[in-house]
């Protein structure tokens, strides 16, 4: 070989090499040239969606809590047992698995039916094997570790006291939306809004970097009460009991504290228990919260009103005298009855002993206009507006003047209709000065509406009303054994509104008033519907519910119990007796 | 001109080794904020689980059930009570 030609394919190899290594640069350059300037976009969100996800955060429900700070609606984060049947299928199988006995344990299922799950869906990458989980047990089945089964955090609501405040508290559904009471009344409040963070996720799908915060998590606020948990577990105590002894079809109690208007309790049977989740019972019948939905005519529960009504026109006083006699009278071609003749009453009497024929020839005197208007301000007709959903306001007495027949039936309590809520704030009316306080759920100061009667007549029907209690009215059994207390007892022949007509032998058994009787610190309403024992009158059936809880609660709100003169002694004498053995 | 090229490829790499030491003092606080988070998750489920348990226990119902039943308790009536009146 020459120098020549050596030379000559030195140049050649030289030239080659540069060539070889420009047209790879082409190459590379272009390929880059096609991924940023013509792919670009593509790319770019492909990467995004592996990589750059927005995560939302869990924001707490509130809670809901009675006026004392108990609990009585709580969220609290469960487990739900997740299979993802690709993944175990890629692995070989549910048989090439172990642990599915152990698993099987915790979730109180059988091994074969979480085969069947499984298998059910080869193909799907989400199967549920057990929702709601209590953690511990959760964390036992995330340590049983087998490939495929995973947790997903959820949250449920638990109501600690069930159905002692179900229509009060409400519901919610499976995601926490609030569909009955204060849940739904208090939803958007309680909810709060979740978080969303724009993060970067790894291969695997971790979380390797927040990106940026779109929206701060915000946790729902808490929801405080008026209603007292004590007191409101007292009445549906005695509430329950009352309507097993009388065979009632349903009853309902409210309880206000008589210088705000605030609601203590108000409880209704029958119930609902949020905590079961029952769907068809959350909606039936029991899901109605009767206090505020069920509407009836209140009957002699009306008559302190119309005497009220009586005093303050001027045209009676306490002691003015009405003929009763024969204990029937006719007006406008339809009898009003006694339950018997009690001769000539003084206006007092008519209301102690409940007398239709008295309070009716009373209501007749007094002007067709303004005593129908009258009721109106004692608030019925118009709702309590309380933020419960559901309310039924009931109707006003119509506009005057009123016929006779319709003036005297209005007296005590016909052609009028009202919830129960709505009668225990028209009591307030007596309860208090004179002036309508109107109903809080939550607590506050006392909001008044206008004033009714002046406050020498409020004190005079009060005192009445306590005779209706302590003397020998028909409100006896409502006696506490420790305070005293005022109150009317009300027994309604049922209106049937299906068949428009009223009922041969249904009733309500009604009763509302206040304790203690000097100076009111409770106002409570009970209505008992349909009670089918050998007792149906509302001083025999729903009387005596008004004596248990009212005694208790105003015992639990450590309000002094009455000074009783011979107490003192018969207590000395029992511990000298009981020392003496 | 050229001591200014140097000082500026100096700090150039400076700043690529303060970026990647910034960097992973993220990464790290990140992962620590995260354990945080996991931790305040943990103690929030374990508070309500104890607020739960603790009204259960203190239900009036079942309080009432298990100091009349087990206890024996009764109310007291109205015989047994000592109204003291404060001067």
């Amino acid at each position: 070989m020459s120098a020549r030609t050596g030379s000559l394919m030195h140049r050649f190899r030289h030239h080659l090499v540069l060539w070889l290594l420009l047209a790879g640069f082409g190459l590379l350059a272009a390929r880059a040239a096609q991924l940023q300037l013509l792919e670009h976009e593509f790319l770019q969100s492909k990467g995004d969606v592996n990589y750059l996800t927005v995560q939302t955060s869990h924001a707490n429900r509130g809670m809901i809590l009675d006026r004392n700070g108990e609990p009585l609606a709580v969220s609290s984060a469960v487990d739900s047992v997740v299979a993802d049947p690709k993944a175990i299928f890629r692995d070989g199988g549910f048989d090439a698995q172990t642990g599915w006995d152990e698993l099987a344990a915790l979730i109180d299922e059988s091994r074969e039916s979480i085969r069947e799950r499984i298998e059910r869906n080869p193909d799907s990458e989400f199967a549920w094997l057990k929702r709601h989980l209590d953690p511990e047990r959760a964390r036992q089945v995330a340590e049983l570790g087998i490939a495929g089964i995973t947790l997903r955090r959820e949250y449920k609501r638990f109501y600690p006291g069930g159905p002692v405040f179900g229509h009060v508290v409400g519901f919610t559904d499976t995601d926490q939306n609030g569909l009955g009471g204060v849940e739904k009344a208090f939803d958007e409040q309680l909810s709060g809004t979740p978080g969303r963070t724009r993060v970067l996720r790894d291969g695997r799908g971790r979380v390797i970097e927040h990106v940026e915060q779109l929206a701060p998590v915000v946790d729902g606020e808490d929801v405080r009460l008026s209603i007292d948990a004590r007191l409101q577990y007292l009445a549906f105590r005695h509430l329950k009991a009352a309507v097993k002894k009388h065979r009632a079809d349903a009853a309902s109690v409210v309880l206000l504290d008589a210088r705000t208007g605030e609601i203590l309790a108000m409880v209704n049977e029958p119930t609902i228990n949020p905590n079961t989740r029952d769907r068809e019972k959350l909606t039936s019948s029991s899901a109605r919260n009767r206090a505020l939905q069920s509407i009836f005519e209140p009957g002699s529960t009306i008559k302190p009103f119309t005497v009220a009504a009586a005093l303050a026109s001027g045209r009676f006083g306490p002691d003015s005298r009405i003929e009763t006699s024969p204990g029937v009278i006719t007006v406008g071609g339809y009898p009003i009855r006694d339950f018997k003749d009690y001769g000539l009453m003084t206006v007092s009497r008519i209301l102690i002993k409940s007398s239709n024929v008295g309070i009716a020839k009373v209501a007749m005197e007094l002007d067709p206009t303004t005593f129908p208007a009258h009721f109106r301000d004692l608030g019925f007709g118009r709702a309590t507006g309380i933020p419960l959903p559901g309310e039924e306001s009931g109707r006003p007495p119509g506009a005057g003047p009123l016929r006779q027949r319709d003036q005297a039936s209005l007296a005590y309590g016909y052609g009028l209709s009202t919830n129960l809520l709505q009668l225990a704030r028209a009591y307030t009316v007596l309860a208090g000065d004179g002036r309508l306080l109107e109903m809080r759920l939550t607590p506050g100061p006392a909001e008044y509406g206008g004033r009714v009667y002046p406050p020498e007549v409020v004190s005079q029907v009060r005192s009445m009303l306590a005779r209706v209690i302590s003397g020998d009215g028909t409100g006896t059994s409502a006696r506490l054994a420790d305070y005293t207390a005022a109150g009317k007892t009300g027994t309604v022949i049922k209106y049937l509104v299906e068949e428009g007509r009223y009922a041969d032998d249904q009733y309500l058994s009604v009763f509302a008033g206040f304790a203690p009787a000097e100076n009111p610190r409770l106002i409570m309403a009970g209505v008992l519907d349909n009670p089918r024992g050998e007792a149906y009158y509302g001083g025999q059936v729903s009387a005596p519910v008004f004596s248990r809880v009212m005694n208790s609660a105003l015992h639990l709100l450590n309000v002094p119990s009455r000074p009783d003169a011979d107490k003192p002694d018969l207590l000395q004498a029992r511990l000298d007796g009981e020392s003496d053995t | 001109m050229r001591s200014a090229i140097a000082v500026l490829a100096v700090l150039v790499v400076l700043s690529g080794f303060a970026n990647i030491l910034v960097r992973h003092q993220h990464r790290l606080m990140f992962n620590a904020l995260q354990t945080q988070q996991q931790q305040r998750d943990r103690l929030n489920t374990e508070w309500q689980q104890l607020l739960l348990e603790q009204s259960t226990w203190s239900f009036q119902h079942f309080v009432e059930s298990k100091a009349r039943d087990k206890l024996d308790m009764v109310f007291p009536q109205s015989i047994d009570r000592l109204v003291v009146e404060q001067r």
